[in-house]
């Protein structure tokens, strides 16, 4: 997923889930440590991979984004929940999200 | 009216994640309930998973995890793991020239009701093998086996 398309699919997305434009967005650009394993909450708002890392995977409660892995049939773009970010490379990696924060103060209803 | 959809999902190699995807009709209005069953496409071999030993309590096997997830504000809706039930009927039956069996005893799951309003058709669905991580070490053998998925739900119109 490009930045572009993400910027394109979160309003949709925001819509379906019933948030409208209450929402704030984050970029977050994680530097990881050789074979570093990072945990992330993300209760109640949603990460989107914005680019195809490499030697990186992804995982939480909605899937497994890893490219490296052929077990599955399916990337998973957007996560929530935990998630687990792998750094298989021996060196430094990049990984970038975009980072929605759903307002649920501004809407009664939510 | 009382519909059903199903999905298939077949594993054959360890640790496999399969997603899948349900597209309800649009006069859906209500998820009424989850099902799933599991066919082995391979027996299990004995000496793994079953005894005839009526002392020996086998824990019925964890095949892998299941979550369905709608694309409304319901998001993750349903999240189990799934089993074989066939193992635990067994214990202290002596016999052992009979073994019970799920539906000789009554013991066939049953749907697990829920009720959420449909307000987008799609129902995304995830597995995660897990049985064949939990016994690779001890039989070096990738199990494979289908899983059926059936989603029930209401729809508006009425039986004619």
């Amino acid at each position: 997923m490009t930045i572009n398309l993400a910027l394109e699919y979160i309003p949709r997305r925001m819509f379906e889930l019933g948030l409208g434009n209450n929402y704030h967005l984050r970029f977050r650009h994680f530097l990881l440590q050789p074979a570093e394993i990072r945990f992330i909450q993300s209760f109640n708002q949603m990460y989107l991979l914005v680019e195809e890392a490499a030697d990186i995977s992804v995982e939480s409660d909605f899937g497994l984004y890893d490219l490296s892995y052929g077990l599955t049939n399916e990337m998973q773009y957007e996560h929530q929940g935990i998630i687990t970010i792998t750094n298989h490379s021996g060196l430094n990696n990049h990984v970038r999200f975009i980072q929605v924060i759903p307002n649920y103060n501004t809407n009664g209803n939510n | 009216m009382e519909k059903v959809a199903t999905a298939e999902i077949s594993i054959n190699q360890r640790s496999q994640i399969k997603h899948f995807q349900f597209i309800l009709p649009q006069d859906a209005v209500r998820i009424i309930g989850v099902e799933h069953n599991v066919w082995m496409e391979k027996p299990f071999s004995d000496l793994i998973l079953e005894t005839n030993d009526p002392f020996f309590y086998n824990l019925n096997q964890m095949m892998g995890v299941l979550k369905l997830q709608t694309c409304d504000n319901t998001n993750i809706f349903y999240n189990r793991d799934v089993r074989l039930d066939i193992y635990g009927f067994s214990l202290a039956d002596f016999s052992t020239l009979w073994q019970p069996k799920c539906f000789s005893h009554q013991g066939k799951k049953a749907e697990d009701p829920i009720s959420i309003p449909v307000s987008s058709p799609i129902v995304y669905g995830y597995f995660k093998d897990q049985m064949n991580e939990d016994i690779f070490d001890i039989s070096d053998i990738a199990w494979c086996y289908r899983i059926t998925v059936y989603l029930w739900y209401e729809t508006l119109t009425t039986q004619p």
